[in-house]
């Protein structure tokens, strides 16, 4: 085991501890910072969800959250068709009466036609964790064209107080799980509150 | 008999020679009191050492303790307190752990007039508390902010931290957290995201540097022992693109391979213990994956596919081309080591060549012929794999005579032990052809040993004549 340094290394200590210390509170402040800059942001989506699940190794009890642009069909979106696992997607948003659904998505954010700049769309970037290809169409055998898609956003999991992730993972019927979801330019997405049947729970601010 | 008892062994044994020889008047009474309180010294050292072992055990333990109520609080999420004053609370104690490390590395042993720290024990401790601590800090920023992206990220800036800390401060413990850390960053992606996770392997890159260049030796173990457990992780994701017999191969090739690099590099005297360690856990790998090359129930056909589309056929050529590289590079290494050798060279080493090609063609053939050709004879490479395994035995046992390598003579009783209650389990043969087999092995490693023993007996004659006594520069026990 190394422990025993000679005397110049020990009598160096201190410069060494500090430089330590100032990078890794450094690294530290990049996370904090980042995610600020996306809460400070002013485009705030709402969606609904459906909570399911509960515990991580690390950062205690959580609600895992499935929203409707979990789950994407194609069908019912206009942009691009091909896509694979794990590649990074654009997916616009649109706003109808309260709540935000996916338009339409791409892969590449420059080709985002202009129509989507209006203040009822909004852009969130995911990752592809699932496809589904559809071999046969009609009794025809199409080119494993991409029917729907698996995709994560990096806001399905929430976490909460110990013991208190029951209550919004099952809700009562009829109570409804929503969030507000603060997006940066990009479409980076950071959950801003989390709602119950309308009212505030939890909101989100270090500050 | 442990350290200690045949360091006293030694003090005696020096008592009754010195006496002895200040009686003959080589020495005088003064050398004779310096040379017995220099022993002495070196005897406590070596017990002051021993409790250092302990303080730093106790210190981790503690360490770990700690750490472990650290993270249980903040995943509790407790609301009594606000997510700031948290942060803060988290900020500073790894500050705290930090200088608490700072001050145990700098308040030196002047009084002493010993050179290093006064309590090198504790600041490892505390630089190890200052690494969890970081990782806490990274957990809690994750939890705050709800980060769900890719969250074995979080474990590769922890793993980051922790090696910016074993650089810095050349620390051992951090470096073996780091390691096991790193390990399960790797299995996190192999296993939650379903990919070979490549980039591990930069950090095994950097990892063995500080380890050879600090001179780690426990590191030394822990990284190598994860670089085989990194290739255990990913073993599934490899069989998506070719055939579990395949993959097996290309395993046992590694291992020969990493096996022979090791050994040549511990020739050259870089770092002896690092690759010492090396050559043993990759050669106790090839053998694992030898071992299971051997099972003909396992039917571990690595044939690859036999469509036709290009794909397939790429993934044929690929596979190919990893298996010939391999061979190619250990045949390399072997006639590398044939040339930095004393000549003449021992036949047991050209037997070892003769071995390994007749390895190669097994694992060859069983690639493109085993259903079309192999079949028919009825399991042949696996008959050949299983007498491959047994002269190896041999071959073993002679090399590690030869070097006085205890490893290599003990490896070979376990395989030989292991491949003998494996055959005569396994329902391979039938109990007739089973006992032929027992009796022609029995036989022929008895003359074996017969004609080995004369053998030795030339060499040693020849040695003597020839040669001043010594090994031929792979021994090192």
């Amino acid at each position: 085991m190394v422990w025993v340094m000679n005397n110049k290394s020990y009598r160096s200590v201190w410069p060494k501890i500090l430089l330590i210390l100032f990078i890794q509170t450094l690294l530290l402040m990049a996370m904090i910072a980042n995610r600020q800059l996306i809460l400070s942001s002013d485009t705030v989506v709402v969606l609904e969800t459906k909570p399911i699940d509960p515990r991580s190794l690390f950062r205690g009890d959580y609600v895992r959250l499935s929203y409707e642009i979990n789950e994407l069909q194609l069908d019912e979106l206009s942009g691009e068709r091909i896509f694979k696992t794990n590649e990074t997607v654009y997916v616009v948003l649109q706003k109808s009466n309260q709540y935000w659904h996916a338009k339409a998505i791409y892969l590449q954010y420059d080709k985002i036609p202009e129509k989507y700049d209006g203040e009822n769309f909004a852009l969130i970037q995911g990752v592809v964790k699932r496809v589904s290809q559809r071999q046969w169409k009609r009794g025809k055998k199409v080119n494993n064209s991409v029917t729907s898609l698996r995709v994560s956003y990096g806001i399905e999991n929430y976490f909460v107080p110990e013991g208190d992730g029951l209550k919004l993972e099952r809700p009562e019927p009829g109570d409804k799980v929503t969030l507000e979801i603060a997006l940066d330019k990009s479409g980076h997405a950071v959950i801003k509150t989390l709602l119950l049947n309308g009212v505030q729970q939890y909101e989100e601010a270090l500050f | 008999m442990n350290k200690k008892s045949s360091h006293k062994i030694f003090y005696k044994q020096l008592q009754e020679k010195l006496s002895h020889w200040q009686a003959q008047g080589w020495v005088n009474e003064t050398s004779v009191k310096n040379i017995l309180n220099d022993a002495l010294i070196d005897f406590q050292g070596e017990d002051k050492s021993n409790s250092h072992k302990l303080s730093l055990i106790l210190a981790i333990m503690g360490v770990m303790l700690l750490s472990a109520g650290a993270i249980s609080f903040f995943a509790a999420n407790w609301q009594g307190m606000s997510k700031l004053f948290k942060l803060s609370l988290l900020f500073s104690s790894m500050t705290g752990a930090y200088w608490a490390a700072g001050w145990a590395l700098s308040t030196g042993q002047e009084s002493h007039h010993l050179p290093g720290p006064k309590y090198p024990a504790l600041g490892q401790a505390f630089l190890l508390l200052g690494v969890l601590l970081f990782g806490n800090n990274i957990m809690l920023i994750a939890q705050i902010y709800h980060i769900d992206s890719h969250y074995p990220n979080g474990i590769f800036l922890w793993v980051t931290g922790a090696l910016i800390t074993t650089i810095i401060m050349r620390s051992e413990a951090v470096l073996i957290a780091a390691s096991l850390l790193a390990l399960l960053w790797t299995g996190m992606e192999t296993f939650d995201f379903r990919q070979i996770h490549w980039p591990w392997l930069i950090f095994l890159c950097v990892s063995t540097f500080i380890a050879i260049r600090q001179r780690a030796h426990l590191a030394s173990h822990i990284i190598i022992i994860t670089l085989f457990i990194w290739l255990l992780f990913n073993y599934e994701e490899f069989t998506r693109y070719a055939t579990d017999g395949c993959i097996i191969q290309v395993y046992l090739l590694i291992g020969l391979a990493l096996f022979m690099s090791a050994r040549m590099i511990s020739i050259k005297q870089i770092d002896h213990y690092f690759f010492e360690c090396l050559s043993r856990y990759a050669f106790i790998f090839a053998l694992i994956f030898l071992y299971i090359l051997s099972f003909p129930s396992l039917d571990l056909y690595p044939q690859l596919s036999h469509s036709s589309n290009t794909e397939s056929t790429s993934a044929q050529l690929s596979w190919l081309f990893i298996h010939l590289s391999l061979m190619l590079v250990i045949t390399g290494l072997f006639f590398y080591h044939f040339k930095q050798m004393i000549k003449p060279i021992p036949i047991y080493k050209r037997l070892g060549l003769l071995w390994l090609s007749i390895l190669f063609i097994s694992l060859l053939s069983n690639i493109y012929f085993y259903q079309s050709f192999l079949v028919q004879y009825d399991n042949v490479t696996v008959i050949i794999v299983n007498l491959l395994l047994f002269s190896l035995v041999i071959g073993l046992i002679c090399s590690g005579l030869a070097e006085q390598n205890h490893f290599y003579v003990n490896t070979a009783f376990v395989i030989f032990t292991i491949t003998l209650m494996s055959r005569y389990f396994d329902t391979f043969w039938n109990l007739m052809d089973r006992s032929l087999f027992f009796i022609v092995g029995g036989l022929v490693l008895i003359f074996g040993g017969y004609w080995l023993e004369k053998k030795r007996r030339q060499l040693n004659l020849s040695f003597s004549k020839n040669q001043p006594k010594g090994n031929d520069g792979m021994g090192y026990e």
